[in-house]
């Protein structure tokens, strides 16, 4: 397993870690509601640094125990993505203990401050949804077009596919997984590539109907931030459609020509680096909500938004029956997330996921 | 147009709904035909009760501000804003009572009075701030 790979997959797991502090709204500290005008305070200013900074070393702990470990070891390809996912989780699980230590001692900051006593309001745009939010469903239709395509050429083609089909390709370009022919064999990647067509357009209509989170300080610059950032990320959406299903032509093809390993290997990690890079600059530009890009100078604000905090469990997890929401933006992080206390949030998260799961099963 | 809710206000928020949205069709913010969002899309925006935006909404559409069609949405009275009639006459008359008692027990004169709503209603036809909160 080559450093390079693990760095490739790894890097940008870090950077979306490190610097999250400094991508979410100006309105909230490490999941606690708070002044924009506190934002800057040495204190909180500290707070990103650290976490930050210990998320750096426990970034090159963890790529170097991964490395040594994938390294050292003979495992088989199978093994070594158990062992992969394990030190992913436990990453994760590291850098959300850090954050809750420092979530804590915010929350601990803000109460001795007297923080978030000033008027309370909420503002919002009656014309908001009137605005273009998001760019049209109908450009899903070019990777809806080109995984039908795909389904086409897989049938046409069907007699000229080998007995035996390859289902997925360890890092070294070698087969580790075979299926014997079908219909249903041979289906599985272009049912791949619609499934993630409806994903795409699902997570644009998101993006379009999601809880508009006007900021009652400056309402008119909260605004604009938002159209912007909306949109940035359907445009993303969008093209992220459009690579991922062109990648996806590839194998059905490869069933019946020829085609160079490399390229093969090449490509999908290529699409891959690309969206995830782009996923990060968006974030890095933008920020969330649209926090960083920079409009018109902000009036300095008499009044604040509404302290949500108790509807946050734990800084992240939103709970709030008395919101018809269900879309609405992270709190620490950059996109959205839904309001638990909606069981139609549940349906959608538990839809997607079976989804995703039935699909090998019933394709196979 | 931008709409404020004052959370310790002890107007009612169906209240504030309604009062900011008359406001912005007297300033001309809200045009005639203008579409309004659903209940549900300003509810889930203000994070408040679906009932609370449509206590708002079924009021101003009994007042005349509003049109609530099932297809077609939440729209500001295309045809425009009834006239003043008769009864609403007597409404106004009889609803600006108990203010102008009030005014008259702190002491303020009948001209200062006047000033205040002549001033208002320049700021009206001048399109001015409608924050909502008289501050202005």
């Amino acid at each position: 397993m080559d450093l390079v790979i693990i760095s490739m997959i790894l890097l940008p797991v870090y950077v979306s870690v490190i610097f999250i502090p400094y991508w979410t709204r100006k309105t909230e500290s490490f999941g606690v509601s708070i002044p924009e005008r506190v934002y800057m305070d040495d204190r909180l200013k500290r707070m990103r640094k650290v976490y930050a900074f210990w998320m750096t070393m426990v970034s090159v702990v963890h790529i170097a125990v991964s490395y040594l470990l994938l390294s050292m070891v003979e495992v088989t390809e199978e093994a070594w993505g158990i062992l992969f996912s394990v030190l992913l989780v436990l990453f994760i699980g590291i850098s959300f203990v850090l954050y809750y230590l420092i979530h804590r001692r915010m929350k601990m900051l803000k109460e001795k401050e007297g923080w978030m006593k000033e008027p309370q309001r909420l503002a919002t745009d009656l014309s908001f949804r009137n605005r273009k939010l998001t760019y049209s469903s109908w450009w899903f239709s070019i990777p809806f077009l080109i995984s039908l395509g795909t389904i086409l050429f897989t049938i046409r083609m069907y007699p000229e596919m080998p007995e035996e089909l390859p289902m997925q390709y360890g890092l070294n370009q070698e087969v580790t997984d075979v299926a014997e022919k079908s219909y249903r064999s041979a289906l599985m990647l272009p049912m791949v590539q619609l499934y993630l067509t409806g994903v795409f357009l699902f997570v644009n209509k998101v993006i379009g109907r999601a809880k508009q989170q006007t900021s009652a300080g400056d309402p008119e610059k909260s605004v604009q931030q938002q159209v912007i950032f909306r949109r940035r990320w359907s445009m993303f959406t969008i093209l992220s459609s459009i690579l991922l299903t062109l990648v996806f032509i590839m194998p059905p093809v490869s069933f019946v020509y020829e085609l160079p390993p490399l390229l093969l290997m090449i490509l999908p990690m290529g699409a891959a680096v690309a969206i995830v890079i782009g996923a990060i600059v968006l974030s890095a530009t933008t920020g969330q909500g649209g926090s960083r890009v920079s409009t018109v100078a902000g009036k300095d604000a008499a009044v604040v938004d509404r302290d949500d905090d108790r509807y946050w469990k734990l800084g992240q997890i939103y709970f709030n029956p008395d919101d018809p929401s269900i879309f609405l933006e992270k709190r620490f992080g950059v996109g959205w997330t839904v309001n638990f206390a909606r069981p139609l949030a549940w349906g959608f998260l538990l839809g997607i996921i079976a989804i995703a799961v039935l699909l090998p099963l019933v394709f196979r | 147009m931008i709409v404020h809710i004052d959370l310790e206000s002890k107007n009612p928020i169906y209240t504030q709904v309604r009062n900011q949205i008359i406001e912005g069709i007297a300033v001309g913010k809200l045009r005639a035909g203008e579409r309004l969002p659903s209940v549900r899309a300003m509810a889930s925006d203000l994070g408040i009760n679906l009932h609370t935006v449509n206590k708002a909404y079924k009021q101003l559409e009994k007042e005349g501000f509003l049109n609530i069609h099932r297809q077609r949405g939440v729209v500001i009275a295309p045809e425009g804003i009834a006239k003043a009639d008769e009864a609403y006459r007597e409404a106004l008359w009889h609803e600006t009572r108990p203010i102008i008692a009030e005014a008259v027990c702190r002491g303020v004169s009948e001209a200062e009075f006047i000033e205040i709503i002549r001033t208002t209603y320049r700021s009206f036809k001048k399109g001015g701030e409608t924050n909502g909160f008289g501050d202005h």
